[in-house]
């Protein structure tokens, strides 16, 4: 009986421990949403890079971004530059709603998760802020793009 | 009929365990995937052009008048539509001041203070939103101009942040 007892006790820590182990999963998963972390990246070999030297930075985004189930459906954000690192920010009114990772030269932001909190239902007029930075992640400079996110 | 008692419960225990386990799994599973975009490729069009990303600015020996390069926007074309620029915003950096045109610059020494205006725009009054257009495949540049006083020695600093807003909306809607 005292045998049969430990045994229970010992099987009720375990499966004590494993939903420890599971809440600390999901609690640990959840919390490390970096900026960049869900975005849909792609390389592209074949665009020519816009060569820095010249003092030009190339920006290609799209004007009209369709945002679905909380997601940017085609942002197409794309870094074709030679050692340029590219950054995309999303402001409505003074909310930023979007926050990506630095981009690499060659990349293509295809779509992310958005904050759709305060984006209403049709077509939302926001500005995307692109910062450039060296590759050694030194700011240079910054574009602001007017678009539209158009929540279906 | 204790020994089909005990196997019962054992039974039972193996099973909560197996059902934990699974459960553990699963939520690890949703955990991981619930940060995966559900993203689906929409072909679009996409506003493409150059701007040049750093403007310098610089004065000579003894004398107020500041030169700049002029920023240059370049609309790539494989959008096909016209892009503008909408806004222009000088900010300037931390320890430097922007002063109105009109300011006499001869009697300032050592102050990290400059006027700039570009067209008949001054700065010193906030953004210039006169719209700029480039059609596909042209170029729009905006020429600078300014003022600062003398230095005892060489300055080499970030004095400012232009920033540009181009606007590709109203030709992608």
């Amino acid at each position: 009986m005292k045998k049969e007892r430990k045994v229970y006790i010992v099987i009720i820590i375990i499966l004590l421990l494993l939903l420890l182990a599971s809440l600390t999963a999901v609690i640990v998963l959840n919390s490390q949403i970096t900026p960049g972390r869900t975005a849909v990246i792609e390389h592209n070999t074949e665009e020519k890079l816009t060569d820095n030297s010249q003092g030009q930075v190339r920006i290609k985004i799209s004007p009209v971004v369709t945002v679905k189930n909380d997601t940017m459906q085609n942002l197409n954000f794309c870094n074709y530059n030679e050692d340029r690192l590219l950054r995309c920010k999303l402001r409505l009114d003074n909310h930023y709603i979007y926050e990506s990772g630095f981009v690499e030269e060659g990349d293509i932001l295809r779509g992310d998760f958005i904050e759709t909190e305060h984006l209403e239902p049709g077509e939302n007029q926001v500005l995307a802020e692109v910062y450039y930075y060296t590759p050694d992640e030194q700011p240079v400079g910054q574009t602001n793009v007017k678009i539209v996110l158009n929540m279906v | 009929m204790k020994y089909k008692q005990c196997k019962s419960r054992h039974i039972a225990s193996v099973a909560a365990l197996i059902l934990c386990c699974a459960i553990f799994s699963a939520v690890s599973v949703y955990a991981d995937t619930a940060d995966i975009p559900v993203y689906a490729e929409i072909t679009a069009v996409t506003a493409d052009f150059e701007i040049t990303e750093s403007v310098r600015m610089t004065s000579g020996e003894a004398s107020t008048d500041l030169e700049f390069d002029a920023v240059t926007v370049t609309n790539n074309d494989n959008y096909g539509k016209d892009i503008s620029i909408t806004k222009i915003e000088v900010f300037p950096a931390e320890g430097w001041r922007i002063a109105t045109a009109d300011t006499d610059f001869s009697n300032i020494h050592n102050q990290r203070v400059f006027s700039i205006t570009t067209a008949e725009h001054d700065f010193a009054s906030g953004p210039c939103t006169e719209i700029l257009t480039a059609g596909p495949g042209e170029s729009v540049s905006v020429p600078f101009a300014g003022k600062t006083g003398t230095f005892s020695q060489d300055i080499c600093e970030q004095a400012a942040v232009i920033t540009i807003t181009v606007d590709t909306v109203e030709e992608a809607l």
